[in-house]
């Protein structure tokens, strides 16, 4: 007898081995060949919590032959509907890694269905045992609450894991739970809200971590085999739409004995080598987000070190085996290096990178669920989760998280004598605070050979410290009320260790009430709210007895820092900083068949046309106020009210949604997507009346201080007669939109911070602060000088009058704004020119550059007042107050209906929107000498609703009160000014005046005076300062 | 619990098998039973062994040690080769099979046996017949042919190469005509524990190693009846027929050669203290317990031989259930059987005999198939057997015997006689139809329902003298 396995040179061998033998021939057999099989599959069947980004891989048996059609071979369909995607083999994965790419990122929640069809290896075709099989994507993190829930109506537990069933439950295990809405962390405590106890219903010493819809609990002990124990989340477990668990949840089990244990070191090998399942360099992590870059330009850090995977007795756990890795273990990376766009170099270093285990990781080996052959590996799965960090301040502010639940699939062999695991999983990460970013990672890692004698682990051994804080002491002056505290410490700390350790004590000595103060940690970073105060100073104690998870303690230590000073000055309404979408003013004239919305309320007649702004379906309402608000007053039903409307504006129905209230910012999420194409909007109630005060707020909003909203900041028919009162109010903002499909880009808000306007009333009142004494509020001031006068005005000075000493302290208007921007992605010089409206810079017609758009809304200035001296002796012209200056950011286009050209008085009319056009103004970050810049022109109107010149006429004894041209009076301002990241993370950037920029204020009072003063924003003389939000909240 | 117990088989197997290089083919049932054992035996299809007079006796019927009053020395040759073939009828996942033999590897034993009076030993007047046989395998190379495997070919239930074949016994009269005798035939089984550090990649360190073997004794009793010296008490009997008809009845216990491998292995870091268990007990070579009855008739220069043996092959139903290789067809059932033997022998001259005989040996085999076919009527890979994975093939065997003895009164050189013995035998097995199942080597189950059958021719020869 000959027996031979069917193989290429099997066939060859056949006739050969013929043998004849005593009565017959000597028998060959040839056993059918192994065929070919699936080994491997990402997503693998019926897998839950599969991130939106996911490519599907593939992998094979046998290499798969040059001429298969690898697009129809695999397919990736959603309700019997082809997914467009590309395919291709995975490099170096001998032609036996199929990678789908899907073009567009899946859909949250959503079930797919992966096939094989006519895909043909070079041992015979290979299909799925199943024909096919389905996975589900994972609920998205941030969105309407239908796409970051599994289930929008109800909040309960979906899963466990292990669930004891197919994963067993081991005494070492950690344990994971899936809830189908996103936690209120702030809310959970371990003991109180969750309790994992033992049958004598002894709370077991355990650390929790959450993210979203996840929670692991991880007993700080080996857990008695045998014994029963329980996991209680109690009714009142908070989700974070302000819910509580349907009903109390809890699960009893009994933990397997895991012993004799052995810990088998394993290693992340640095080099070149590619995974076999992505075709990517191995244990690399890229980080792919609009802001930091795509595919090739993101930033990535490839984890190398040496960790001890604990295996339960492998005698006992022949098919499943399971395996944990402790909490705290740590690898280490390079240093990502960080490009803004992915091509312009945002200055700063992350230093190491370095990952831990923020709790025990679970895995387990399985039988391979495609193939029984023996050479097929068998099946990985790995549930961590991760706390990252970096060692430099600024990217350590900005990327420290943790990544919860993350689950590794892969395969497990031995190769030449060592075990060799091979995984991937989809990482998404938060990045500073703006999108969501992701990458594939492909995890490769190896057994050490020598056991015995393993390369030693990162070890935490090290005290931690506080490397960075916000608002930290030298910018307390950023600091506003709804504004977290953040400390970043070195490294991710152990959370239960803040309980009762942490204090906040202000600076009249009391101290901030536990139950008035909260707590989350992510990564290595403990976010504190609590409602801050102006004018108070606060200290953040952190007491002994705080610990990293290696139980290494932090050195006692205080942060403080003083909030700004409200002043005494006239308290006054609170107004929109920035509306999104929309324009933060009250329109008139809205068409809304014809694109727009509308002019300003008290504009003037040839003021541009706001167009209809458009709302990606995924996005909330965000609006932000200068003042601290009656949150009571934002509730919808109170003063806030959300509507589906119809074409031509009338509402068809409320739009439910979650509401998020802090102390001077509204948020309202629809509870799903707002749908593409219909018209939308939101109502900001104000009292109807910009010169009175009244406000109630069941039915308006209104500040803390009581007052209403201003919505209308103009003078209408441009008599100051008609210019809100500081404590006024205004008619009911509208803020019409229209639903669009999702974007890309990554949506961004800034504040004017500081500003020596602190109480924004848009008045220098005497005791606020100027650049002359403190450069400080040299930042968000404008310095405004005379240039020249003309007609019967002989001599001009702002500030004080022109026969006395000058008087540098008082030519500064200080401002109150913010601003939205949408950031794209770089842009090289060609893509640039062909998508930019207006001419480049000359900086982008070089090298290219990130191209944002700047959401045009409303930005104040406090007053300032002019002297003037007249050249006819009986002529006077009294001191000027501006009153609060209005500066209203405009379009790039005019989204007027017809073509009539308009003839503004004061300003320089904008080219007409054409269909499709992006309204919104273009800005460009580029790469200066010392870091990236940002290059930006802002195109306003001016309106000083309220001056009111007087001037008089001595020898008749009369006085009349000039006409003035401060309405929507033009005024383009070029600024430029760097990007930096400061080492709260947060991103600041400047931006000043290139040039001198002039605006002429004509001044005429019939028979009496008729003449004009130049004013003069110096070059530099315009300081602009945006701060990004907390990364964080 | 299962589960494990497979595992720990598997890898068992893996490391006591892939330790034996070159690997034999064995089998249940040994030559002595299937074929015979010296060329008397042979020759007359084993129809006379129950009454032979050489050394050979120990194994087949102690009792006999007395017939024949010398002592004998005697040594042989023995060379089996079967020509077992199968033929395949397709099915799922089933071996392409070119040719018609699967399994022809021959067994070549040498024998050795003696039979003496050991009463000349000592003061004693009432002869005592001591006798012993051994063969070894392969010409005396192989003191150890032992394989217990799966095979997804199938393999042959009996033929193959022996191990080492060892019997000794005693024989006496003890009444008028009637002799019995006593003697016990000798198996090994073996120890082997081993216990090791090792990486995955098989690099060991801190080995242990023991092996033992453990001789293990079967029974073998045995009566002979001459009826006219027992029940006559006239010479010649008043019944004459009487005095030329002996009978014969013989007991056999069961016996089999026993490997137990008992390993740990501490894999560090994976597998820590008490390490990996990997334990595997096999058997090879188990022959069934016999309860014979056996009829001489001589008359002139013709001899008759008449017998039947009923083998309890049942018992192997039990130690399948406990071997770790075979535990995939620990469902699988045995039936006892019937042998009948006819033989005749004539004496040609004074010095030469001839001998002639017939067996007919049905298969204890029966295993329990339940075959499922898909649209063309080929077994589908669900089909199921109790055979699973063992797969033993075996058939119904006509056996036909032919032998000679020539005895050399004076031989030259010499000076005792010398009696030369020939025996040839041929099997013919009925063809016999079976499934085969189980689960190949890929991981895919399999169903391929073959026919077997073929034939084995058996030459033996031996020398003897006499002393």
């Amino acid at each position: 007898m000959r027996i031979t396995r069917r193989g290429p040179e099997s066939i060859l061998l056949l006739a050969a081995l013929l043998v004849t033998g005593c009565g017959g021939d000597e028998q060959t057999l040839t056993f059918p060949g192994p065929g070919a099989d699936v080994f491997f599959t990402f997503p693998y069947a019926d897998q839950e919590n599969v991130s939106t980004h996911a490519p599907v891989v593939v992998r094979v048996s046998e290499p798969v032959l040059a001429d298969v059609d690898l697009d129809e071979a695999l397919v990736l369909t959603r309700d019997g509907q082809t997914v467009d995607a590309s395919v291709e083999l995975a490099a170096e994965s001998g032609d036996r890694t199929l990678l789908l790419r899907p073009d567009e990122p899946l859909a949250p929640n959503a079930v797919y269905r992966v096939e094989l069809n006519d895909l043909v290896t070079e041992a015979g075709p290979v299909e799925f045992a199943e024909g096919d099989f389905g996975f589900r994507t994972r609920a998205l993190e941030m969105g309407p609450r239908s796409l970051i829930t599994t289930d929008d109506m109800s909040f309960t537990i979906t899963r466990m894991i292990p669930d004891g069933d197919e994963l067993p439950i081991m005494d070492f295990s950690s344990l994971r739970f899936e809830f189908t809405q996103p936690l209120y962390q702030e809310g959970i405590r371990y003991g109180d809200n969750v309790l994992l106890e033992d049958s004598g219903g002894e709370l077991v010493d355990a650390e929790i971590v959450m993210q979203g819809r996840f929670m692991t609990v991880d007993p700080v002990d080996r857990l008695v085999p045998g014994e029963s124990y329980s996991v209680t989340f109690s009714g009142g477990l908070p989700n974070r739409f302000g819910e509580t668990l349907a009903a109390e949840y809890s699960t009893a089990f009994v933990p397997k004995k895991s012993g004799p244990t052995e810990t088998m070191n394993v290693t992340a090998p640095p080099g070149d080598r590619k995974s076999l399942l992505t075709g990517k360099k191995v244990n690399l992590v890229p980080v792919i987000s609009t802001v930091l870059g795509g595919e090739d330009g993101s930033p990535r850090s490839q984890q190398g070190g040496t960790l001890g995977a604990e295996l339960a007795f492998v005698p006992n756990f022949p098919e499943v085996t399971p395996m944990r890795v402790p909490r705290g273990t740590r690898l280490e990376g390079e240093e990502l290096e960080i490009l803004l766009g992915g091509e312009i170099s945002a200055g700063i270093d992350s230093g190491t990178l370095t990952v831990e285990l923020a709790s025990d990781a679970v895995g387990f080996l399985m039988p391979n669920r495609h193939s029984s052959r023996p050479d097929a590996p068998r099946e990985l799965r790995m549930f961590m989760d991760l706390s990252a960090y970096t060692a430099e301040p600024e990217a350590h502010a900005g990327f420290t998280q943790d990544v919860l639940h993350l689950e590794v699939v892969g395969q497990a062999i031995v190769k030449d004598g060592v075990l060799q695991a091979e995984g991937i999983t989809v990482v998404e990460t938060d990045i500073l605070g703006v999108e969501t970013s992701h990458g594939t990672l492909g995890f490769f890692m190896e057994e050490v050979e020598d056991q015995l004698n393993p390369p030693e682990q990162v070890r935490n051994d090290d005290p931690p410290e506080v490397l960075s804080w916000m608002p930290g002491e030298e910018f307390s002056n950023r600091q506003r009320p709804g504004v977290p505290v953040i400390v970043n410490f070195t490294e991710a700390m152990n959370l239960s260790s803040f309980e009762g350790n942490v204090e906040i004590e202000r600076g009249d000595g009391s101290t901030v009430p536990v139950d008035e103060f909260t707590m989350r940690q992510d990564g290595a970073a403990l976010v504190i709210n609590t409602e801050l105060e102006y004018d108070q100073s606060y200290k953040v104690k952190f007491h002994d007895g705080i610990t990293d998870r290696g139980g290494n303690p932090l050195a006692p230590t205080t942060l403080e820092f003083e909030m700004p000073e409200f002043g005494d000055g006239p308290v006054p309404s609170p107004m929109v900083l920035t509306a999104y979408p929309g324009y933060p003013c009250v329109t008139a004239g809205r068409d809304l068949d014809a694109g727009h919305v509308g002019q300003c309320a008290g504009g003037m007649d040839d003021d541009d046309f706001l167009p209809l702004p458009t709302m990606p379906a995924d996005r909330e309402i965000r609006v932000h106020f200068s003042q601290i608000m009656n949150q009571d007053s934002l509730a919808e039903g109170a003063g806030f009210r959300v509507e589906k409307v119809d074409e031509q504006g009338e509402p068809i129905e409320t739009v439910e949604g979650d509401v998020e209230i802090r102390e001077r910012e509204l948020t309202f999420m629809p509870r799903k997507p707002w749908e593409e194409g219909s018209l939308y909007r939101y109502v900001l109630a104000s009292n109807g009346d910009n010169q009175s005060s009244q406000c109630n707020p069941d039915t308006m909003i209104c500040s803390a201080a009581g007052l209403p909203l201003l919505t209308e900041h103009l003078a209408a028919n441009q008599d100051p007669d008609n210019a809100p009162d500081l404590d006024g109010g205004g008619a009911d903002m509208e803020i019409y939109f229209r639903a669009s499909e999702p974007l890309t880009s990554a949506f961004a808000h800034l504040d004017n911070v500081p500003t020596a306007d602190v109480n924004s009333n848009s008045l220098h009142d005497p005791e606020d602060g100027n650049p002359i004494d403190d450069p400080q509020f040299g930042l968000n001031s404008i310095e405004t000088l005379v240039a020249d006068t003309g007609g019967a005005i002989a001599d001009a000075r702002i500030g004080c009058p022109v026969d006395g000493d000058d008087c540098p302290r008082e030519k500064f208007a200080y401002l109150t704004g913010a601003l939205n921007v949408e950031i794209g992605g770089f842009l090289d010089p060609e893509e640039a020119e062909e998508q930019a409206v207006l001419p480049l810079p000359q900086d982008v017609q070089e090298n290219g550059g990130i191209l944002f758009h700047i959401y045009p809304t409303i930005i104040r200035a406090t007053n300032l007042i002019s002297y003037a001296e007249t050249d006819d002796p009986f002529t006077e012209a009294d001191p000027a107050d501006t009153g609060p200056m209005v500066m209203r950011v405009r379009y790039q286009c005019d989204a007027r209906p017809d073509a009539s050209e308009p003839d503004p008085d004061n300003a320089e009319p904008l080219p007409q929107c054409q269909e499709g056009e992006n309204p919104l103004p273009e800005a460009w970050i580029v790469e200066g000498e010392e870091g990236p810049e940002v290059i930006a022109t802002f195109n306003t109107y001016l309106d000083a609703p309220a001056l009111e010149p007087v001037v008089r006429d001595t020898l008749l004894g009369i006085q009349a009160t000039a006409d003035h041209n401060a309405y929507s009076q033009g005024l383009s301002a070029a600024a430029r000014g760097p990007v930096e990241i400061m080492e709260d993370g947060r991103i600041e950037i400047g931006g000043i005046n290139g040039a001198d920029i002039d605006a002429v204020l004509e001044i005429q009072a019939a028979e009496i005076l008729s003449g004009s003063v130049t004013l003069r924003i110096p070059m530099g003389g315009m300081n602009l300062n945006f701060l990004s939000e907390a990364p964080r909240r | 619990m299962k589960s494990r117990a497979a595992f720990r088989k598997s890898l068992a197997a893996a490391v006591l098998l892939g330790a034996l290089p070159g690997l034999t083919h064995g089998a249940m049932g040994h030559t002595s039973i299937n074929v015979g054992l010296f060329p008397s035996d042979v020759g007359s299809a084993q129809a006379f062994s129950a009454f032979g007079d050489q050394a050979s006796a120990v194994l087949y019927n102690p009792a006999s040690l007395t017939r024949g009053a010398e002592g004998e020395l005697s040594a042989g040759l023995f060379y089996v080769e079967p020509s077992l073939e199968v033929s395949s009828d397709g099915g799922e996942n089933a071996p392409e099979r070119d040719g018609s033999v699967l399994d022809d590897e021959s067994s070549e034993q040498v024998l050795i046996g003696m039979k003496t009076d050991l009463s000349k030993l000592v003061k004693m007047d009432h002869p005592v017949y001591f006798g012993f046989v051994a063969a070894v395998e392969d010409f005396g190379e192989d003191l150890m042919a032992f394989e217990s495997r799966t095979a997804d070919e199938g393999q042959f239930f009996q033929y193959g190469r022996q191990p080492l074949f060892l019997t000794l016994g005693a024989g006496t009269n003890v009444w008028r005509g009637v002799d019995a005798g006593l003697a016990a035939q000798i198996t090994l089984h073996s120890d082997a524990t081993m216990r090791t550090n090792a990486t995955l990649g098989g690099e060991t360190s801190r080995e242990q190693i023991e092996v033992s073997a453990e001789p293990v004794l079967a029974p073998i009793l045995g009566v002979n009846v001459a009826l006219g010296e027992t029940f006559c008490d006239t010479d010649p009997c008043q019944w004459g027929w009487m005095d030329h008809l002996d009978i014969a009845l013989v007991y056999r216990g069961f016996s089999k050669s026993k490997t137990d491998v008992d390993a740990n292995a501490v894999v560090p870091g994976t597998v820590p203290e008490p390490g990996l268990p990997l334990a595997i007990r096999t058997i090879d070579t188990f022959e069934p317990e016999i309860i014979s009855l056996s009829g001489d008739y001589h008359w002139g220069d013709w001899r008759f031989g008449a017998g039947l043996e009923y083998q309890i092959w049942s018992r192997l139903e039990d130690e399948l259930g406990r071997d770790d290789v075979k535990e995939p067809a620990s469902e699988l059932e045995f039936k006892d059987t019937l042998v009948p033997r006819l033989g005749v022998e004539y004496a040609f001259r004074d010095d030469i005999t001839l001998r002639s005989g017939i067996a007919w040996q049905p298969t204890p085999l029966n295993p329990d198939e339940d075959i499922v076919r898909d649209g063309d009527g080929n077994a589908t890979a669900d089909s199921r057997s109790t055979n699973e994975q063992i797969n033993y093939l075996d058939s119904d065997r006509f056996v036909l015997g032919l032998g000679a003895t020539m005895d050399i009164a004076d031989p030259p050189i010499i000076a005792h006689p010398i009696r030369l013995d020939f025996g040839y035998q041929y099997h013919y097995l009925r063809d016999t139809d079976y499934l085969l199942t189980g689960v190949n080597e890929n991981g895919d189950r399999y169903a391929e329902e073959v026919t077997a059958g073929g034939d084995a021719h058996t030459v033996t020869g031996s020398i003897s003298l006499k002393f």
